[in-house]
């Protein structure tokens, strides 16, 4: 049975339009213009337990609106949500001890105190038993080799430090279903790779579901072997990651070493690749040849540009 | 002049941005009116005088009060200490004008926006309480009105340009600001007339600003002989209080300065 | 790193051991350490931060009660009964407003951060722990400074109290403990009416403002303002409760037994803020980020 089921999900917003100049705030107090916004438009997807989806979209595309909806956070419009089999908008105390949602931008530790304080004020948020507790927090503290600032503001921590103490604090309670919104967003690159690495660790070793939204490219390719691409509210695409090379790609990349040790690339479409090749070992001369998929960044970028 | 036209016009658009917030606040200006009136009615309303006033009298001074209030306090400067401690004061500080023209251009937009609604704030006063209201016909006392309410809004305007400079020195701008507002509450008058005190208080009043602000406009609406030493004596606030926040304004940006923010 | 997958798949065994509901009394008990920890946490922020603006707020404040009680003693003194009540009376009764508002507005200074909470996203948070929002949203940020205010503040109303020639009983103390405890209940009410306000439009400032104007009316004899104004301070928002009504049993001009109905009266409040809270949740749309 599948952790999260979205059937036909739609969220829209109404915003009020503001006229310009004074006049125009004069006529918007009496006369205001609403227009719906649509940031979600009729998604279906599920997902089923143990799976990492990466959720790529460009800003704006509703990703964050989508994982805030299905943490209950917002109310969806229409369509029908079911996260561990709960409607989330219930909220029910057993929902949320088991979920979490982690914003890379935003701050649940309390920003003057060290962090270990904001965990010792989850374990009796989540009223999560002592034993329990102290066994969660060596271990996430040591995956995360984070024991040396548990006693440091958090203000004074790095961004990195901040955002695996935030994981800790999110995964104290044993979530099963995890909502990772942007998590290595302005992180280094080291600091990237080590929460990537534990983002599959914990991955590997729970039952529950993760979903992940991300900027970078990276983090999705090296953790998500599914993907779910959106944009404009819509989803573009919903399967294997290979399989998005194959439905966006309509070139692919020939590669040629040359006698002299210089490269060329070209970029062919697909139906034309053996004849390209053929004229190509024809025309120059050549020490090798290549022929390689585009890279997956690229694919993402184009199909976001053509939108 | 049309930069602060400008500023103006902005500065007024801003109010209508949060149409909920605008028209509660226009609500409570309303109900400040109620406590007074209704505790006045309870004690005067049956006829009778209490420290000399009757209760046409004390419904006068009251919404006089109400009016010069909207006036003389209303104001967008006691947000300078904010800006100051936020960092925000940089934005207007780089603009080509003149920083005081800049803050009080923003004032006199509030005083409109004020006046404007008071024309229906107070038709609805009048018409639901029907206060016994004292109209000066005097021209000559209107005129030194005027005067008088324009020496009130540049002392509280300079009032609140000193309390604003306090963020070039701490970051707690609110705890004063509240201590201020506490005491204008009471020593301008609003609450209550100042001379229900007794005459030792009255004088060590008239030795702060606070009294100039409401309750020596209104005495002076009302007719009082000595209007020409009142006027004096806010004269003199005027300019006391002009070079005290010229002062510490200078004395506050080299601080600003030097924080380089 | 160290994926000690094992040890995982035990834990998530005994993980179902707490992931059912507590009891109640478990769950109070955690209540109550949040806020205490919150409180603390205030606090030594404060201590450290702001030690100066607290005596300023102070001081403040003082100064706010004794012009209030200059006031009632320049009015009343020179009139000598006010709607019914005689000058020690009027000042029991500023004493005893004093007193309950402070004790309930002290709980509840949440409301006052509440829209700068649901800009920055820090509601979301509220949202996704167990603990409710509502919780989060009222009685965090409670100002040890007034907790401090309290005693003196108790002091003026046992002074006014004796001074107004009544004596302190035990059925009368806790008449007006119960009395306070509905007030507190429907001022939670309208706290809760104010916060679905603030989710719906964002703005809640001067909605907020606008209910402490009102409160402030009852500082005096509620019966003051007519029958209507009376009715619907005192029925209608908690005021009344605050000084009139709890001045009334110490003088012996109400009946204990009416408490009864204003607690029912406070849990129908009580019930209807929720349900608009409710409501007005539905339109939430959290800050984007």
């Amino acid at each position: 049975m599948p952790v999260i089921t979205v059937k036909h999900l739609t969220k829209s917003y109404q915003t009020q339009k503001k006229r310009e100049g004074l006049a125009g705030s004069l006529r918007d107090l009496v006369n205001p213009i609403y227009e719906d916004k649509i940031a979600i438009n009729d998604i279906s997807f599920s997902i089923e337990p143990g799976e990492l989806v990466g959720f790529i979209g460009p800003n704006g595309a509703g990703k964050t609106t989508t994982l805030k909806t299905l943490s209950g956070l917002l109310y969806p419009t229409s369509g029908t949500v079911r996260v561990l089999d709960q409607d989330p908008w219930e909220r029910k105390d057993s929902f949320l001890r088991s979920i979490s949602l982690v914003m890379g931008q935003k701050n649940q530790l309390w920003w003057d105190l060290p962090a270990s304080e904001s965990f010792s004020l989850n374990r009796d948020i989540y009223s999560i038993p002592d034993n329990v507790y102290k066994r969660n927090l060596k271990t996430l503290v040591e995956m995360l080799d984070l024991g040396s600032v548990l006693d440091v503001q958090v203000r004074k921590l790095s961004l990195g430090q901040r955002m695996k103490a935030e994981l800790v604090a999110a995964l104290l309670h044993d979530p099963k279903v995890l909502f990772l919104d942007e998590p290595t967003i302005g992180l280094d690159v080291t600091m990237q790779s080590q929460v990537r690495e534990f983002i599959k660790t914990y991955n590997r070793t729970h039952d529950g579901a993760i979903m992940l939204t991300s900027h970078y490219m990276a983090d999705v390719v090296e953790l998500c072997k599914r993907v779910i691409i959106i944009s404009e509210g819509s989803i573009l695409y919903d399967g294997e990651l290979s399989g998005v090379i194959s439905k966006f790609s309509s070139h692919k990349i020939i590669e040629v070493i040359l006698q002299d040790g210089t490269t060329k690339t070209y970029k062919v479409p697909r139906s034309k690749i053996a004849e390209k090749t053929a004229k190509l070992i024809a025309d120059l001369p050549i020490s090798d040849i290549n022929i390689k998929e585009v890279a997956i960044e690229d694919i993402i970028r184009q199909v976001f540009a053509k939108k | 002049m049309k930069k602060y036209l400008s500023i103006f016009s902005i500065t007024l658009q801003e109010y209508f941005v949060y149409h909920l917030n605008m028209f509660m606040w226009r609500v409570r200006q309303v109900f400040v009116f109620l406590l007074p009136y209704f505790l006045w009615r309870a004690v005067l309303g049956g006829g009778g005088d209490i420290y000399g006033y009757d209760f046409g009298s004390i419904m006068t001074y009251l919404f006089g009060t109400t009016i010069l209030r909207s006036l003389v306090m209303g104001s967008r400067t006691v947000d300078l200490g904010w800006m100051i401690n936020s960092g925000m004061l940089t934005i207007p500080l780089m603009r080509p004008f003149n920083m005081f023209g800049f803050l009080l251009t923003r004032d006199a937009a509030d005083k409109l926006f004020n006046l404007s609604f008071m024309f229906i704030e107070i038709p609805l006063i009048l018409l639901i309480f029907r206060p016994p209201v004292f109209l000066q016909a005097n021209p000559y006392t209107l005129m030194i009105t005027m005067v008088s309410i324009i020496f009130a809004i540049m002392i509280y305007f300079f009032i609140n340009i000193i309390f604003g400079s306090l963020g070039f020195w701490t970051r707690d701008v609110w705890a004063p600001r509240f201590l201020l507002m506490v005491i204008l509450e009471f020593a301008t008058g609003a609450m209550f007339p100042l001379d229900m005190l007794s005459s030792l208080w009255q004088n060590v009043l008239l030795w702060t600003p606070f009294p100039y602000l409401l309750f020596i406009p209104l005495r002076i609406y009302l007719g009082s002989s000595e209007a020409i030493m009142y006027l004096i004596g806010q004269f003199i606030w005027v300019i006391l209080l002009y070079l005290l926040a010229h002062y510490v304004w200078k004395r506050g940006l080299l601080r600003y300065e030097a924080e380089g923010r | 790193m160290c994926g000690s997958v094992g040890y995982y798949v035990m834990k998530l065994r005994e993980g179902n051991m707490y992931q059912n509901k507590p009891s109640l009394p478990a769950t109070l008990r955690s209540y109550g350490r949040v806020w205490l920890k919150l409180t603390t946490q205030q606090f030594q922020s404060q201590i450290s931060n702001a030690r100066g603006a607290a005596v300023l707020f102070i001081a403040g404040k003082l100064f706010r009660l004794s012009t209030a009680f200059l006031l009632v003693y320049l009015v009343v003194g020179r009139a000598k009964l006010i709607s019914g009540y005689n000058l020690e009376q009027a000042i029991l009764i500023l004493a005893l407003f004093n007193f309950f508002s402070t004790l309930t507005q002290l709980f509840m200074r949440g409301i006052y951060v509440f829209r700068q909470k649901i800009v920055d996203g820090t509601f979301d948070f509220y949202l996704l722990n167990p603990l409710s929002e509502l919780f989060y949203s009222l009685f965090s940020f409670t100002d040890p400074m007034d907790l401090l205010l309290i005693i003196p503040y108790g002091g003026i109303v046992v002074w006014a109290w004796l001074g107004a020639g009544y004596s302190l009983t035990l059925p009368l103390v806790s008449a007006l403990i119960i009395a306070l405890i509905i007030a507190f209940i429907m001022a939670i009410a309208w706290h809760i009416f104010m916060l679905g306000i603030g989710i719906r439009y964002l703005e809640v400032d001067n909605t907020i403002m606008l209910y402490r104007d009102l409160e402030r009316l009852a500082a005096m004899p509620v019966s003051m303002y007519g029958k209507w104004g009376a009715g619907v301070l005192t029925y209608l928002f908690p005021f009344g409760l605050m000084a009139t009504v709890p001045a009334n049993l110490i003088f012996g001009l109400a009946n204990p037994y009416y408490l009864v109905g204003f607690g029912l009266l406070a849990i129908a409040q009580l019930k209807l803020s929720l349900w608009f809270w409710k409501k007005s949740l539905l339109t939430y749309s959290s800050a984007s980020s």
